[in-house]
């Protein structure tokens, strides 16, 4: 049970607030994890009042919750949430801030702990930070804790990364900073580290002698939706690479950790990071492909193209796809390669980790140099999260016909209990101090560095690696699946 | 009385984007809950409302010894609106054992109209992962499918018993497979038909004295239904194959051995089995199967010269569409025999 504070969420008008930071909360509540002394406070422009606020966040409850809406717990629990109505810039107004938040500990017993959430534009962190500075929020009292939680996108490359991690270091330690990657809270990305070494069946195989590659694919049908100027400012690359699936790479590439204090697991995960190796503009012309998507069809409906979308330029070069093979060059990954995609308006919402073992030698059942297919271990972390491992059976009958099956794990029906939301583990997390499942500044900036050097080959002057073109609703570019058919390989069928 | 048939047999109607949730729903019944099998993604796609009724009763007897991912997809391009409708639903029979009720998943579609590039992904977004794609294509190969689909195919099903123009849905088949991927294997159910005559056929040559007869083959006589022209042709391929025949005159069905001597071929229509029979002529010797209409047996005569006569009964073989498919998922055989017996009667097709 975490201890007694104040949640301040920054940015409480937003979507953020509503589909995901207040039904968490409430889920928290319903399980009976959450302390009783604990506020929540949203920070935001807009004119609310208390009451206001917590209408809208009850409707949102109902909406979003995974558990639904006892309407029982709901009052205990809006009873314990506040708006707090100020500019971001406005200095008095984090004044007022203290003040409540004083008044809070006082009559809520909430011990002059305070968790920021800054669920806001990169552009507001400076602002809001050096305004917590100057009202003294963000140091804590003897005995107490003021820590700070970031949402993604942590920077638009190194430099910008760097910058910002200054800024909220002169605002708060690194121990109580929390970068959020909501990947990293989920369960089957959590059963990551005990599938690995916990099971005594795979760990001797996880290394180079056995595993043939890996691939890593965050697919989804949705395009752009409202969010065009932000996605043209960022592309998948920054959007997904730099932070989700660098960090699933790093948990499946990891060695064994010392322990399980965070930064046992993240000194282990910045290994990785360092271990992959740095891209040279050939390289990335090579093995990397980015995609953009044009019109088609999506679950029986027309769909536009990227460039037709709201805000969007028409002639934007902006990458909705990205391919791309990593190395990680190190004892373990040496000659394994990482196949990393990430894609809009796909066939599929899904992201997977397939961790492909080596062929066994056919040449027993006279297959020659035919293939008689990989064992296949599936780690899904959404949705429908679990895990399957692919292997090869013989058909029943006199003939020898080998022929692939799947066992198949799924979290939804294995436990007889939902898992919780990944957000609902991570602001759990960090009430209690635990920030093993969040990004360090090492990791963030090292992934920058990583990112930056395809980014810069992408956008050098002089001839750059072209833009592929993919119907919407297909798999990707022709060049994506040209980029494994080089090495022998496939993409795996999802 | 409407000609349409009754689809709400195909399950329970969803918007297609909610499929994936509603096939969830199948399985989340409580502590009894069904056991989900299975072990390919098996897609058939046809072109009228008829025959997507008539393949969800067929799948459901399928499923009692294949457990698959059934896709049924119907194109009917000439609906005057656009329209796509799906269902979800599963069939569930009791394991060998009688304690366990195991099932599979079967989604439907039926694309109306003119409705561009939505076949690919609806076949992309539906299939359970890791597992190979069984695409039974019904009817001709006319439309050209999106040439993204091919790679994705492990085994491609056909049935070239109704083709009008097979010469021409050869050609384009062969076009389309050029751009699949090499480990695809083509099935023709046309060929299946001829399976166990085929199967009799070799083992008749299994015995040394019988196998010497063989050089000196002349005549070829074989009984076909009507409308089973392409299915005695594709037998006689097969034995042009495997024999090295050659076609000399397409008009005479007269081939001719590596030595130049002739075979004469000869079919015969007329009501009963598919294939009613089949007889080699071998100088003195004779080696003849025959199946009677309602009869699940080939009768096997053997005539060699001294005039001794054998007699014994064998296996007639699949005939209906679940036999025929039946068949097929226990066959793992590639193509390439087929091809050859396919490239020996091209001409006559």
């Amino acid at each position: 049970m975490p201890q007694p504070c104040s949640v301040v969420i920054f940015g409480a008008s937003g979507d953020l607030t509503f589909r995901k930071l207040i039904p968490a909360l409430y889920n928290i509540a319903a399980d009976g994890d959450l302390p009783a002394a604990l506020s929540v406070v949203g920070f935001a422009r807009r004119e609310k009042t208390d009451d206001s606020f917590r209408a809208e966040l009850h409707e949102a409850a109902r909406k979003f919750s995974r558990s639904g809406l006892n309407e029982e717990v709901w009052s205990s629990f809006a009873e314990r949430v506040f708006y707090h109505r100020s500019e971001f810039g406005e200095a008095a107004g984090y004044q007022r801030l203290a003040e409540r938040l004083a008044e809070l500990d006082e009559e809520r017993g909430t011990c002059g702990n305070r968790l920021f959430y800054l669920s806001v534009a990169p552009s507001e962190f400076e602002g809001i930070l050096q305004h917590l500075a100057a009202a003294g929020l963000n140091k804590a009292a003897e005995g107490s804790w003021a820590r700070v939680i970031v949402e993604k996108p942590f920077g638009t490359d190194l430099a910008t990364a760097q910058a910002l991690n200054g800024v909220v270091s002169k605002t708060f330690h690194e121990r109580d900073t929390y970068r959020i990657d909501h990947f990293l809270g989920k369960e089957t990305a959590q059963n990551i580290m005990v599938l690995r070494f916990a099971n005594g069946i795979f760990e001797p195989l996880w290394n180079h002698r056995y595993i043939d590659h890996v691939q890593i694919t965050a697919a989804e049908p949705l395009g752009v939706e409202a969010r065009g100027p932000y996605y043209e400012s960022s592309g998948a690359l920054r959007d997904m690479v730099q932070n989700h699936l660098l960090q699933l790479l790093c948990l499946v590439a990891m060695e064994p950790p010392t322990d399980l204090a965070a930064d046992s697991v993240r000194d282990e995960k910045v290994k990785v990071i360092r271990s992959l190796r740095p891209m040279t503009p050939e390289d990335v012309a090579r093995d990397v492909v980015r995609g953009q998507y044009a019109a088609g069809a999506i679950g029986g409906a027309e769909v536009k193209a990227y460039r037709t979308e709201d805000r969007v330029s028409p002639t934007s070069m902006t990458e909705t796809y990205v391919a791309l093979k990593a190395n990680v060059d190190n004892w373990r990954w040496a000659g394994v390669p990482f196949y990393i995609r990430v894609g809009k308006r796909l066939p599929k919402g899904a992201t997977e980790i397939a961790v492909q073992l080596k062929n066994a030698p056919s040449v027993l059942f006279n297959k020659g140099a035919e293939d008689i297919g990989a064992n296949v271990l599936v780690i899904r972390i959404q949705p429908d999260e679990g895990i399957s491992l692919r292997m090869q059976c013989k058909m029943p009958g006199a003939a020898l016909r080998i022929e692939p099956v799947k066992m198949d794990f799924h979290y939804g029906t294995s436990f007889g209990k939902a898992s919780p939301e990944a957000y609902e583990r991570l602001l759990l997390d960090a009430m209690s101090g635990d920030a093993t499942l969040f990004a360090r500044r090492d990791e963030v900036e090292g992934a920058w560095h990583f990112i930056d050097l395809i980014e810069n080959a992408w956008h050098a002057a002089g001839p750059q690696p072209p833009l592929c073109e993919y119907p919407a609703g297909s798999w990707g570019p022709k060049e994506a699946d040209d980029l494994l058919a080089r090495d022998g390989r496939n993409w795996r069928r999802m | 009385m409407s000609a349409t048939p009754d689809l709400s047999a195909l399950g329970t109607a969803v918007p297609i984007g909610q499929i994936n949730r509603e096939l969830k729903k199948l399985w989340d019944t409580g502590g009894n809950a069904p056991t989900r099998a299975s072990l390919i993604n098996f897609a058939v796609y046809c072109r009228s409302t008829a025959e997507l009724a008539a393949n969800h009763e067929l799948i459901a007897e399928f499923t009692r010894n294949h457990a698959c991912r059934a896709l049924l997809i119907c194109v009917c391009r000439n609906a005057p609106e656009p329209r796509i409708s799906s269902w979800v639903n599963a069939h569930c029979h009791l394991s060998r054992a009688g304690a366990k009720s195991i099932c599979c998943e079967q989604i439907s579609f039926l694309l109306e109209g003119q409705l561009k590039g939505r076949l690919t992904n609806i076949v992309f977004s539906h299939l359970d992962s890791d597992l190979p794609l069984y695409f039974w294509l019904q009817g001709d190969v006319s439309e050209n499918l999106n040439p993204t689909l091919w790679p994705w195919i492990d085994r491609l099903i056909i049935d070239s018993l109704p083709w009008s123009r097979p010469r021409e849905q050869f050609a384009r088949l062969q076009a389309s497979l050029a751009t699949a991927k090499a480990t695809l294997t083509l099935r023709d159910l046309n060929w299946t038909r001829s399976l166990n005559i085929r199967q009799a056929l070799a083992q008749f040559f299994d015995t040394p004295e019988h196998l010497a007869q063989l050089p000196q083959l002349s005549a070829i006589r074989i009984g076909h239904a009507p409308g089973h022209r392409s299915t005695a042709l594709l037998l006689v391929g097969w034995l042009a194959a495997q024999l090295g025949l050659t076609l000399k005159t397409p008009a005479a069905l007269t081939f001719e051995t590596a030595d130049r001597r002739e075979v004469a071929v000869r079919l015969d229509e007329s009501t009963g089995a598919p294939l009613a029979g089949c007889a080699l002529t071998c100088g003195s010797a004779t080696f003849a199967l025959r199946r009677e209409s309602a009869q699940h047996f080939l009768r096997a005569d053997i005539h060699l010269p001294g005039d001794r006569h054998f007699q014994h009964l064998l296996p007639a073989g699949p005939t209906t569409a679940l036999e025929l498919l039946d068949e097929e998922m226990t066959r793992g055989a590639r193509h390439t025999l087929y091809l050859r017996a396919l490239a020996a009667i091209t001409p006559l097709l």
